[in-house]
């Protein structure tokens, strides 16, 4: 078994892990282009992950697919707490996209890693479902960005809530 | 022995349905479990939300008016009387003057002045209140009495008789207000302390009856109450016991008491007093029709009430607490130079010298705290007050420079161009090469922030727009597109995506008028998505939402919507409907947004229909409110509001003065060209 899909991986969880942390704490004014780069960084480990474990037989991409799940929800994490904290008065458009881009791709590159190999390992088979939730979030994530309709029917769940709750 | 993978997926596949519907629950599901506290009390179903013309009502509330009519006016008989016998004592010369008579006439039997008073026993209960316009608590009211009689005389003597010495005032009296609530049947038990985050009740609508075995009588907090006075939705039900425990049930009784939702049918006065009843929900009465008289008298009466509020070295009222008649604390000048510029609106439209006097001294107010740029001189900008080590914000700026330009449209020659030009200038130079703006200028040398504002660039732009419209410089307007151009093409977007469109009214009001001079198809679509994106979270549906919230803004559980976004907002639907009608004839969904969202504004405009309850109302007179439940008067708010109001008026008056009114050179005065010439 190599070493290399493993190494991957825990590069992987350990750039894309700094990015919540730095943000569950005070982030300062450099923290965005910081956090948006550990993202895209981690990506990266992951698909080298991921190329890599294609040619081990035992375990195949399990462990990128399970760093790259990991950094997919760490992503989206990272991008509630930034709204929550209003960072938007700081961040650039391209910190909160490339974040978004990099949280997608490890969700793709994850999903595929997962299928892949998910009749080599129970941890992959484990992994696929939560794989394809975080896919599909990210998908919904665009397509609230890209499209007036979806905004439209947030905009009515929200409206249908607030009636349900105020006569 | 190891798991079949196939197992496994299922299992993890359990988990992932199960976060996932964690996740929906998250979102939705506090409502929706809290919505089941709710619900209606039985045989209320079909209960409109303002009640029906009733007979009795306009029997009870006339009666009464004519009941306190005649204490006033005994009132001013024993004190007229009272004083004649000083004056005979004073000067014993004078003893043949006349003296008053002590005694009024008495009033005509009641049932013979409202002959439907005599079913009053024999239906619901019904409960009178009296509000006494005074800052004295305890006199203020309201002063409640059950009918239990149809002798109403009887009952309203009894409840004048009650009142505290420092209400027994004829002048106070007079002014008094009454309403009538009439008690529906059917009860609704209540979770403790109104469910979660009190969402069990509804202000304004539900009151909240205690019952406890050791008092004979339940104790009603009537609906209108947690309307009246800024009651957190949370803490009805303990206002309610608070209440209780005032009227004389003790701390364990008030405690330990059952408590549930009843309803009432609520009525005032007409706006003469006495009769017709008006129906009322919610601490307030149906709004006005909007018409073009409505829309100017609102602007008119709105600036009267900032007007008044500015004092002689042109300082505003910063917040108005309306339902305890005292001021808020703290200042903003970029609310001040946005108030001002809504008062020489408002001045283009009536001419009103006392509303255009009150706003040149705001603008003395403004000029003595601006700041010119040591390095650059004649270029100058504001700071907040006590914010001597804090950055320039844009956004005052752009609110001084509109107000300026506005100062010198509603009355050429008036203006301070030093100050204008000076503004803009700060403004222009603190644009960066791609369009965009430093939101926070760093004057005294300290390091420069990231910081950015989502709204003071649109008020840049919006500011150089105008003073393009005055002056016919390019120069503005180029500056004005480039920085539209970086909102409109990059802000919020990158890699492909636009991850939001923020509610930037300020930029959709900018992009309406930029259009006129500079038209492109790229902006137009955006200033739609912006009116889209702010329409999206208000309740425009006049099906679903209750009549006094529509045109409101959502908000979370236990707030009503801010009646001060719908003028901040309703500004950038008036902008948005302008745009569409010019460029989209034809349609009308966004004027239908301004329409709507325009009624949520008269509602929440004090007016006589609506002010019963406030100590003060001629103060309030004319002020907009936070919410229908916060009666707080912020300036701003005033501002918001005649702004979204001038706006409107344009697209319903074709005699309303243009709000992007453009200046020829012909009609520039001689101390505005020359301002111009001197420009570096």
């Amino acid at each position: 078994m190599s070493k290399l899909p493993m190494l991957c991986a825990v590069a992987a969880v350990v750039i894309g892990a700094l990015g919540p942390w730095m943000m569950a704490g005070e982030p300062k004014r450099t923290d965005a282009t910081l956090v948006a780069w550990l993202a895209c960084g981690a990506l990266v480990a992951v698909f080298a992950g991921f190329l890599a474990g294609r040619r081990d037989e035992t375990s195949g991409s399990t462990w990128p697919g399970l760093a790259g799940v990991l950094l997919a929800g760490g992503c989206l994490a990272t991008l509630g707490m930034a709204v929550g904290a209003e960072r938007q008065n700081y961040w650039d458009a391209w910190h909160f996209a490339s974040i978004l881009w990099a949280g997608a791709g490890s969700a793709a590159v994850g999903l595929v890693a997962v299928w892949t190999s998910r009749s080599k390992t129970n941890a992959a088979a484990f992994a696929l479902p939560f794989a394809a939730l975080l896919m599909g979030a990210y998908l919904l994530l665009w397509s609230w960005m890209t499209f007036a309709f979806v905004q439209d029917i947030e905009g009515a769940i929200v409206r249908w809530t607030y009636l349900i709750t105020h006569g | 022995m190891s798991v079949p993978p196939r197992k496994n997926g299922l299992l993890s596949a359990f988990v992932v349905l199960a976060v996932l519907l964690g996740g929906v629950w998250m979102w939705i599901g506090t409502p929706l479990s809290a919505s089941t506290a709710r619900g209606v009390i039985p045989g209320l179903e079909d209960e409109p939300f303002y009640p029906p013309a009733d007979p009795m009502a306009d029997g009870i509330l006339g009666a009464a008016r004519e009941g306190l009519l005649h204490r006033v006016a005994q009132l001013r008989a024993k004190d007229l009387g009272a004083a004649a016998v000083a004056d005979v004592a004073a000067e014993p010369s004078q003893s043949d003057a006349p003296v008053p008579a002590a005694a009024v006439p008495p009033l005509a039997p009641v049932l013979t002045r409202w002959p439907q008073l005599a079913e009053i026993a024999t239906g619901d209960l019904w409960v009178l209140s009296l509000y006494l316009p005074t800052p004295v608590e305890e006199a203020r009211g309201p002063h409640v009495v059950e009918l239990t009689t149809a002798d109403l005389d009887a009952a309203v003597a009894g409840l004048l008789d009650e009142l505290p010495a420092s209400a027994k005032r004829a002048a106070l009296l007079e002014e008094g207000r009454w309403k009538v609530d009439r008690v529906l049947p059917g009860r609704r038990p209540l979770p403790p302390n109104g469910g979660y985050k009190g969402v069990a009740v509804d202000a304004g609508i539900d009151g909240i009856e205690l019952v406890h075995p050791d008092r004979g009588a339940p104790y009603r907090y009537l609906p209108s109450w947690s309307a009246e006075s800024p009651v957190k939705r949370r803490r009805i039900v303990s206002a309610a016991r608070k209440s209780a425990r005032a009227h004389g049930w003790s701390k364990d009784q008030a405690n330990l008491a059952t408590t549930q939702a009843f309803r009432t049918r609520a009525y005032v006065e007409a706006l003469g007093g006495g009769a017709p009843a008006r129906p009322s929900q919610r601490g307030n009465v149906p709004g006005p029709e909007s018409t073009v008289e409505v829309v100017r008298n609102s602007i008119a009466i709105a600036a009267d009430y900032l007007a008044r509020e500015t004092d002689s070295t042109g300082r505003f009222t910063y917040r108005y607490e309306a339902h305890k008649d005292t001021n808020g604390p703290s200042y903003n000048m970029l609310r001040h130079a946005g108030t001002a510029y809504s008062m020489f609106q408002t001045y283009r439209l009536t001419g009103d010298e006392e509303v255009f006097a009150a706003a040149s001294r705001a603008m003395t107010y403004f000029r003595a705290r601006m700041m010119e740029d040591k390095g650059l001189p004649g270029v100058w900008f504001i700071l907040d007050p006590g914010g001597k080590r804090k950055r320039a914000k844009l956004g005052g700026a752009g609110l001084g420079l509109l107000a300026f330009v506005e100062m010198e449209k509603a009355r050429p020659g008036s203006s301070d161009y030093e100050a204008m030009f000076g503004l803009a200038r700060h403004i222009e130079r603190s644009q960066l090469p791609h369009g965009e703006f430093e939101s926070f200028w760093n004057w005294d040398g300290k390091e420069r922030t990231d910081r950015k504002s989502t709204f003071y660039p649109g008020e840049a732009i919006l500011g150089l727009v105008r003073l393009h419209q005055l002056t016919g410089q390019a120069r503005w307007l180029d500056v004005a597109e480039r920085g539209a151009d970086y909102l409109v093409n990059e802000r919020f977007k990158a890699l492909g995506l636009r991850v939001y469109v923020p509610p930037d009214a300020w930029l959709l009001q900018a992009l309406e008028e930029l259009d006129r001079e500079r038209p492109a198809k790229h902006r137009q679509r955006y200033a739609f998505s912006v009116s889209n994106s702010i329409a999206r979270h208000k309740l425009m549906d006049p099906e679903t939402a209750p009549p006094d919230l529509l045109g409101g803004d959502v908000g979370g559980l236990q707030s009503l919507p801010l009646a001060a976004n719908s003028g901040s907002y309703g500004e950038a639907l008036t902008a948005g409907a302008r745009l569409e009608k010019r460029v989209r004839p034809g349609e009308t969904t966004h004027q239908g947004y301004a329409a709507t969202n325009l009624t949520m504004q008269f509602r929440n405009q004090f007016t006589e229909a609506n002010d019963w309850f406030l100590p003060n109302p001629a103060r309030a007179h004319g002020g907009f409110r936070f919410r229908p439940n916060d009666h707080e008067i912020g300036n701003d708010v005033v501002q918001h509001n005649i702004s979204g109001l001038v706006g409107m008026l344009q697209l319903m008056d074709p005699d309303a003065p243009n709000i992007g009114l453009i200046v020829g050179p012909d009609e520039r005065s001689a101390a505005l060209v020359a301002a111009m010439e001197a420009l570096p």
